[in-house]
């Protein structure tokens, strides 16, 4: 054989068709040294074709008729013996690849691994083609019947591999594994490596894994027992020494872009050369070392990057720790008490060190807020993707400080006060924002804050008595802005919220036809209509507005008009009681008795006052009080007011004279200014209205519990009208109780016999 | 793996005689380009569902040779590893032996009964319910058989 | 020895032969010769007879069994499961032509083995390739047993239970013919079934108060029963739909309406229909009224009312009950939605009195007794319970593996508003007809979970649809 290398057969001489196990084998075995050790010399299809002759005469030589002897009876399949005579093969071609490799370290080592890898492989493949009878039927059949550890040929030559040459080179201090995993530490110093030599002997593990249930499936236990588990141990003593190295030198800062750096280059590794399935572990693994074991320290410099607005290392940091489990838990506490900090200084600088609370303008410090807010926010997007954990601490903290603040102090409804005034100075005439895009997006800025109220209810309060006033004095800016603000809301707290407003508008829109129709009625039916008379009708439940409180004698000069209007309103609505709110009404009053002609705008008491010196030029306090019948109180005020504008001159006490000399460089003189009174009482009054609708908020709440649940225990209760009534306020506990005893009065629930603390629905 | 495949030398097939590998090569000509069942994809339950006597006619035609051509050709194909001809054959050899009795079959494929008379008894008399199904089979042969031979007499 | 061409072929190809033949044709081919006799019964593996198996049946290995490990191909006998098969087929084509009581061996052997096909068929889930084929073992004992007529004669007594199983099986998908013969049979089948189902002495504390005997198995006789007058009932009404899956094919595991999640090896999750029946006397007894007896009302979800009738003379365990024109037997559609819950998420209780009665652990199904099969724990199951007036009620239950390898199910139902304290519970107890997860579903018994004497008991079917299932909830008197 050995001069045949030429492309004449080398393998011509094939036994006979009856040939036994020994001749057999003698032919076949140089063949299959030839495929195995010397393919690249070359094989020529008659050798191939003989080969594979051979193997299949063999297989088929048992006759029936031919063949009695003991062992093999004709029912049986020939193979056994080819298969144990292949596997013994296999075993002296590994002898001289032994020795080799005894001698070899390190890559020269990993070289001519690779290197005969390739040649068994390619040989083995050949083999597999040689021998196809073999694993048509014998080896087929062997496996059906349930024998896992006969293979097909190409795969039997992977165990043989796997079992006598590759384990016991791994028993030598897994020469194979450590090579590798030296020359991949080498690639992390920043050397350059043969990294198509490293993959083609890690995939060859990953060849080498035999499922013996299903060999088509991929089993990576080799690859992982030899190469997978000492490499991330490998990776993880790396990348412990490397960070706690670096870290003693450098920031954190710096080290962040390098833990960034190392992860990539991981990610990078596993595209390169690893089995992907490794990918979860390498990383978490990596994760741990190079963000979880340092994360103390990450987050103890967070503070810093927030102070000094670190925008792309707070990136940095959010990124690395959000790939850990907790890991941005504590840096959200941090953001948290750090936005609530900056909130409460930015209102105490506002107030100043003499804490003058009371003069503080509501604009400044709605401004003040939101610029608090919008710089977190903006950190929250930008920094942190706008994480949902991040968005959650930004909200608790503005809801802390929009709340209870140094400008509050411990008032919680001076901020739902502030900011309503606020909404209320916006959507006034003569308001600066002149431009209406301008005022929504204040108005939004203020829905901003709104968000964060607690007692959402003191809010409404304010704003509906703000916005009364602005609908019966006229002085809205639009109403459009007014529909806008109204729907915002809506949007924000639901329909029951904003009924109440929009009642209002609807009622200013059904007096304005009121009032058409009745001037059109009147012109048909009178033509004494000297009086200019306007009216609104406003819903008593819907207004914040009282009655006044005493008498008022209605001057002759518009009874006329009052007495046509009653009646002219019972015939459209019968049975509606009217209430002249004397104290909110105004009129103007044309002066005759001076050169110069002058308008009045004044009250309707100052306007009762005035028309009674169409008939006295002097009168005193108790003539003024027994014609008008305004208490006395309010009508001194009335007449300080006159005085005051010097319509009225008061130079004997208790006697008020037409001053006529009267003068005034505006035509229009507007005497309507509100008194002392009324403005003191505002907020008292709005506060008193707020207690009593939480009373009753309260009980109703209890009762609508106690009717779906029948009985429930004192505390549960409690704990759940907390919970059904905080988004409109924060309901105080001493509060509960004492709706529940009114309940208990008024007999609605009961105390269930035998228990001092449950309660029943009394239906 | 030079020269594997890609030599112009004849390649000798010692297996098969020139008028057998004619009629294979006839077979592969006709059903050239025909999609070839995916190596590996004969798990047992494929074989089992799939193992019918379904002869298409150019098959049937093609397989219609004496005997001894089709074992060669059995012989061949199994050799050649051509499973679809190796199936044909299989099937015709089925189709051949289904519904015979034991005798029939002897002497269709010239098999010698080298059972003893007293083998032949413990045979029949085995607790197997294929004998006793057999047993019964024949029976209802025998008794179809009489039937015809009456009415023929008639 | 001159032999021809054909057995000078290697064994490996006369195998392949003698696969594409009947097995008859491979018993006589084995008569041939002694070489012949040896390629087919003196091989040292099983190849030849594990093929042959599978060219017929589902193959073993795949199938789905509780209380059995996973055959392998090594322990199982494919020679002598194969010929049990033939002789339990040759018992049932002959069973017409002999003598039942010569052949009880026999014929409760084939019974035996006809079951065992049930329990061993491929389970319906798609194979590697995505298809998901006919169960070979159920297409043929199915042709079997239409052919044979062998459930269609009268059981000996020893073999009522395997008789009735395998026709609760196959649930009246045999008897749909309309000619009169098969119709009057049917129709006296049915008023067999009301007797033994509205029979409230078939319901105590030594059967569980269900379809179970003494040991803790399946009564197979009553499950039987309980199906007939639930099906017989729902052919009755205008739907199509509203007809549990019937037939063999539709007792496979895995049959019903997927998907099945890991945790639920049951397949609870999802959409279910159930049928409940009861008897209406409100027409009976609305018009004539002379008997006297106990009365009472049930406001339930379902809403219907029944009545006491146990204490009724010649009440319904009398046939003419039945034949009355009057009378009336309501069934009502449901639809059930169920998910897993865990063992402490269980918000209402078996009463105990149940527990307490019962002397046989095995019919307590909610406590803490083990699982009969380990792979299978129990799974529990809450959902709602909806009927056609849209009322919803509650349920809740448990599903798992019987002392006897059956799939168990036990519900409870929570009414609101009812006679007891405010509530009233009603307990279901069911067996799931074929495999885990079978299509065909579960059949039952239904009554209160206090079982007072006098409590109303029906039956019920309950089984799994797809979520876009028609809603064809009803009642129908």
């Amino acid at each position: 054989m050995a001069s045949s290398s030429s492309s004449s057969a080398l393998f011509a001489k094939a036994p006979s068709r009856t040939a036994d196990l020994e001749e057999t084998w003698a032919f076949l075995t140089h063949g299959v040294d030839h495929i195995m050790t010397r393919l690249d010399t070359g094989m020529d299809f008659p050798s191939y074709t003989n080969l594979y002759t051979t193997v299949y005469n063999y297989c088929t030589s048992t006759k029936m008729h031919g063949r009695t002897d003991s062992n093999r009876t004709g029912a049986n399949l020939v193979g056994a013996d080819l298969y144990i005579k292949l596997q013994e093969y296999f075993l002296e071609h590994f002898k001289p690849m032994k020795e080799k490799t005894s001698s070899l370290q390190d890559e020269d080592l990993l070289r001519y691994y690779a290197a005969e890898w390739d040649r068994y492989t390619t040989g083995a493949n050949f083999l597999n083609r040689l021998f196809t009878y073999l694993n048509r039927y014998w080896v087929k059949r062997e496996r059906d019947e349930g024998k896992k550890n006969v293979y097909q040929v190409y795969t039997l030559a992977l165990a043989q591999w796997k079992q006598h040459f590759f384990i016991p080179i791994q028993k030598e201090d897994a020469k194979l594994a450590g090579a590798l995993l030296r020359l991949i530490e080498r690639q992390r110093n920043g050397e350059i490596i043969d990294q198509g030599l490293v993959k083609k002997v890690i995939f060859s593990f990953v060849s080498l894994g035999l499922d013996n249930s299903d060999l088509n499936k991929e089993c990576l236990d080799v690859y992982k027992e030899h190469f997978e588990t000492p490499f991330i141990e490998a990776t993880e003593k790396y990348y412990k020494k490397e960070s706690e190295t670096f870290l003693a030198s450098n920031t954190v800062s710096e080290y962040l872009k390098k833990a960034e750096d190392r992860l990539r280059e991981e990610e990078d590794r596993i595209e390169r050369y690893l089995h992907t399935k490794t990918r979860k572990e390498l990383i978490s693994k990596c994760e741990h070392v190079l963000i979880r074991d340092h994360s103390e320290l990450m987050w103890e410099s967070f503070q810093k990057l927030l102070d000094f607005d670190q925008d792309e290392d707070l990136q940095r940091m959010y990124a690395l720790l959000s790939r850990i489990p907790e890991g941005l838990e504590p840096l959200r506490k941090r953001f948290e008490s750090h936005v609530k900090q900056a909130g409460l200084s930015s209102i105490s600088k506002l107030v100043g060190e003499g804490g003058n609370v009371e003069g503080i303008d509501p604009k400044v410090y709605v401004d003040a807020l939101l610029e608090v807010h919008k710089k977190n926010s903006e950190t929250v997007a930008r920094s942190f993707k706008s994480e949902a954990g991040f968005a959650a601490s930004l909200d608790k903290a503005c809801r802390e400080f929009v709340n209870r603040n140094a400008a509050t102090g411990s008032s919680s409804t001076k901020s739902p006060e502030l900011i309503a005034k606020h909404a209320d100075m916006l959507l006034r005439k003569n308001n600066k924002m002149a431009e209406e895009e301008d005022l929504e997006g204040a108005l939004n800025r203020v829905m901003v804050l709104f968000k964060y109220l607690e007692d959402k209810d003191v809010f409404q309060t304010f704003y509906t008595t703000k916005l009364s006033k602005r609908l019966i004095h006229g002085v809205s800016a639009s109403d459009e802005s007014e529909a806008s603000m109204i729907s915002k809301l809506k949007e924000a707290c639901g329909f029951e919220y904003t009924n109440k407003l929009q009642r209002m508008f609807t009622d200013m829109s059904l007096s304005k036809d009121l009032t058409d129709n009745f001037k059109e009625r009147m012109s048909q039916n009178h033509d004494d209509m000297d009086i200019t008379f306007s009216v609104m009708v406003l819903g008593t439940n819907f207004w914040p507005l009282n009655p006044p409180t005493h008498e008022f004698v209605i001057p002759a000069e518009i009874l006329t008009t009052y007495d046509r209007f009653q009646k002219y309103y019972q015939t459209k609505h019968s049975g509606r009681k009217l209430t002249w709110l004397w104290n909110y009404s105004k009129n103007e009053l044309r002066t005759n008795y001076l050169n110069q002609k002058y308008i009045l705008m004044t009250s309707s008491y100052q306007m009762a006052v005035l028309v009674l010196y169409n008939k006295n030029d002097t009168m005193s306090l108790e003539e003024i009080f027994a014609a008008t019948a305004i208490s006395k109180d309010i009508l001194t005020q009335v007449l300080a007011l006159l005085v005051k504008a010097k319509i009225l001159v008061n130079e004997e006490p208790e006697q008020y004279d037409l001053n006529p000399g009267f003068k005034s460089k505006k035509i229009r003189v507007n005497l309507n200014l509100p008194i002392k009174a009324e403005v003191k009482q505002e907020s008292n009054e709005v506060l008193k209205a707020v207690d009593e609708d939480r009373k009753y908020a309260i009980q109703a709440t209890i009762v609508r519990i106690m009717k779906a649940r029948k009985t429930m225990k004192n505390q549960a209760l409690i704990q759940e009208v907390i919970s059904q009534i905080s988004h409109r306020f924060a309901p105080k506990i001493p509060d509960i109780k004492k709706a529940i005893e009114t309940l208990l009065e008024k007999e609605y629930i009961e105390r269930v016999e035998g228990s001092k603390d449950t309660f029943a629905y009394v239906a | 793996m030079k020269n594997v495949g890609e030599s112009d030398q004849p390649i000798p097939l010692p297996n098969v005689s020139s008028s057998v590998l004619k009629k294979v090569l006839e077979y592969c000509e006709h059903h050239r380009g025909e999609p070839l069942p995916a190596p590996d994809a004969d798990t047992s339950q494929d074989d089992t569902r799939k193992r019918t006597t379904d002869i298409s006619e150019w098959d049937q035609k093609f397989i219609t040779v004496d005997q001894e051509m089709l074992f060669e050709i059995i012989l061949a194909a199994n050799y050649l590893d051509i499973k679809s001809l190796l199936d044909v054959g299989c099937k015709t050899v089925a189709n051949m032996i289904k519904g015979k009795t034991p005798e029939e079959i002897r002497k269709l494929f010239n098999i010698v009964n080298d059972f003893t008379p007293e083998e032949e008894v413990r045979l029949l008399a085995l607790p197997h319910s294929y004998h006793q199904l057999i047993l019964s089979f024949w029976h209802h042969q025998a008794q179809i058989k009489k039937e015809n031979e009456w009415a023929e007499d008639r | 020895m001159a032999t021809g061409p054909l057995v000078l072929l290697p064994p490996e190809i006369i195998h392949d032969i003698l696969l594409r033949c009947e097995p008859k044709d491979i018993a006589t081919f084995s008569c041939v010769s002694k070489t012949a006799y040896a390629l087919v019964y003196d091989t040292e593996d099983q190849y030849l007879w594990r093929q042959l198996f599978l060219n017929l049946y589902d193959d073993p290995r795949k199938s789905i069994r509780t209380l059995v490990a996973k055959e392998s191909s090594s322990s199982f006998n494919w020679k002598d499961e194969l010929q049990r098969r033939t002789d339990a087929e040759m018992v049932a084509r002959r069973s017409l032509d002999t003598d039942p009581h010569e052949h009880t061996a026999e014929r409760r052997k084939a019974l035996v083995t006809f079951i065992s096909m049930v329990q061993q068929a491929l389970p319906a889930l798609p194979d590697a390739k995505g298809d998901t084929l006919l169960s070979q073992n159920l297409q043929w004992l199915d042709k079997v047993l239409q052919e044979s007529r062998f459930l269609r004669s009268s059981p000996l007594q020893t073999e009522i239970q395997l008789h009735s199983r395998l026709r609760a099986y196959i649930a009246l998908s045999h008897d749909t013919s309309p000619d009169e013969d098969s119709r009057n049979s049917l129709a006296e089948r049915r008023i067999k079934s009301r007797c033994f189902v509205y029979d409230i002495r078939n319901y105590k504390p030594g059967n569980g108060w269900g379809a179970f005997l003494a040991d803790g198995s399946v009564n197979w006789q009553h499950i039987e029963h309980l199906a007939n007058v639930v099906l017989t009932n729902l052919r009755e009404l205008p739907w199509a739909t509203s007809i549990p899956p019937l037939g063999l094919e539709n007792t496979r595991p895995y049959s019903a309406p997927g998907p099945f999640l890991d945790a639920d090896w049951a397949g609870v999750e999802g959409t279910w229909r159930r049928s409940v029946c009861f008897m209406d006397y409100r027409d009976l007894f609305g018009t004539h009224s002379p008997l006297c007896f106990a009365e009472r009302l049930l406001s339930i979800t379902y809403q219907f009312t029944a009545f006491n009738y146990s204490n009724v003379a010649g009440g319904p365990r009398n046939p003419v009950f039945f034949r009355d024109s009057r009378f009336r037997e309501a069934t009502r559609l449901i639809e059930v939605k169920l998910h897993l819950i865990e063992k402490d998420q269980l918000r209402f209780h078996e009463p105990s009195v149940e527990l307490e009665s019962s002397s046989s652990s095995s019919f307590s199904s909610s406590s803490g007794n083990a699982d009969f099969d380990p792979r299978y724990p129990t799974l529990f199951f809450s959902g709602t319970s909806r009927g056609v007036s849209g009322n919803e009620a509650k349920i809740e239950g448990n599903v798992r593996i019987g002392v006897d390898g059956t799939v168990r199910w036990t519900f409870y139902d929570l009414i609101q508003g009812a006679v007891h304290n405010g509530s009233t519970l009603w307990c279901s107890k069911g067996v799931q007809l074929g495999g885990i997860a079978s299509a065909t579903g579960i059949v039952g018994s239904w009554s209160t979970s206090m079982h007072d004497q006098g409590d109303p008991v029906g039956p019920f079917w309950l089984w799994k649809v797809s979520h876009a299932h028609p809603s064809d909830l009803m009642d129908w008197t």
